[in-house]
């Protein structure tokens, strides 16, 4: 007759195999969203005049990145920001052993993609949390060593001033030589 | 362990109800902008993805109704309608309800992804969307 103790034990020797199995697979699907780049469809923000902005806005872009750590210092895995000129867009990959979870990757890449377009950028805002796996080891201090950090910023892409004041110029010589 | 799922389940689908709502903005109060809105507005749609790939359920735009709130049960079943994309469409029928010809300022939006709540097997995936909306 076995102990509710040693039932405990067969229970937790059970679930060892499957909890590993969606520890590898937790593993291989935060490595591999680790950078994202959401952008809305061109075209979606015709029709909406806009604040701020000479011209109509050509799309939304929300750029997120998430790192993985070790004792909140040493940076196990990120998101790739940085820029491929081949593709014109950040390479949005993961990149082990680094922490490019801040302000100033993102920057660079919204700007990067904004230059992409030849365009300015508007309503610029960031945000950003921490969190541990705490919760996730049920209280255990295993789960509390690890944590990881999310960023993202948000911005609207509008044409370029000097190129849409250029245009309105353009356009007013036009109706002038009509 | 069924029992389980079942919970698991009505959690998930639960949480697939998108929300959408117009707060009129009933004073006269000026923005930073120096202009005084008509209302703020804010969106936030789920979906459910297994592995963070393959979708399971999503909520829906907001497309139709009567009243300045959404807060629907509306759920889809094997697709991902939570983009930026359709929080626009959610932003062009509070236009339309907000009525006449108007523009909007400080468009913000936040993507989450959480993983944590299901050990990492099905992502909750939340797009969310806000912005005033002017004269």
């Amino acid at each position: 007759m076995k102990t509710k103790y040693e039932n405990f034990a067969d229970a937790g020797r059970a679930l060892f195999k499957p909890l590993a199995f969606v520890g590898v697979m937790a593993l291989l699907v935060g490595a591999a969203g680790c950078a994202s780049v959401y952008r809305t469809t061109p075209g979606s923000l015709t029709g909406m005049g806009y604040k701020d902005a000479d011209a109509i806005p050509l799309e939304q872009v929300y750029i997120t990145t998430t790192g993985y750590h070790f004792l909140w210092s040493i940076p196990l895995a990120s998101g790739d920001l940085r820029w491929n000129d081949e593709k014109q867009s950040i390479n949005g990959g993961t990149c082990l052993f680094s922490d490019m979870v801040g302000v100033d990757e993102l920057q660079n890449a919204l700007l990067k993609i904004a230059e992409s377009r030849n365009c300015d950028v508007i309503d610029v805002m960031f945000d950003d949390s921490d969190t541990t796996f705490a919760s996730l080891s049920y209280g255990g201090i295993v789960g509390a060593l690890f944590g990881s950090s999310h960023m993202g910023v948000s911005g609207v892409l509008v044409p370029k001033k000097a190129q849409t004041e250029s245009q309105e110029v353009s356009d007013i010589q036009e109706g002038g030589a009509k | 362990m069924r029992k389980f799922l079942y919970a698991a389940a009505a959690l998930a689908l639960a949480g697939c109800s998108s929300y959408s709502e117009i707060a009129r903005w009933d004073s006269d109060t000026l923005t930073n902008d120096g202009e005084k809105p008509v209302a703020s507005f804010i969106t936030q749609n789920f979906s459910y993805q297994l592995f963070g790939v393959i979708p399971l359920c999503t909520g829906l735009p907001w497309t139709e109704g009567d009243e300045d709130i959404m807060d629907e049960f509306n759920v889809k079943f094997f697709a991902d309608e939570a983009t930026i994309d359709n929080n626009l469409v959610s932003l062009r029928h509070a236009l339309d309800r907000a009525g006449g010809s108007h523009r909007i300022a400080q468009l913000h939006t936040k993507v989450d992804n959480d993983y944590f709540w299901s050990l990492f097997i099905v992502n909750r995936h939340e797009v969310r969307t806000q912005c005033l909306i002017l004269p």
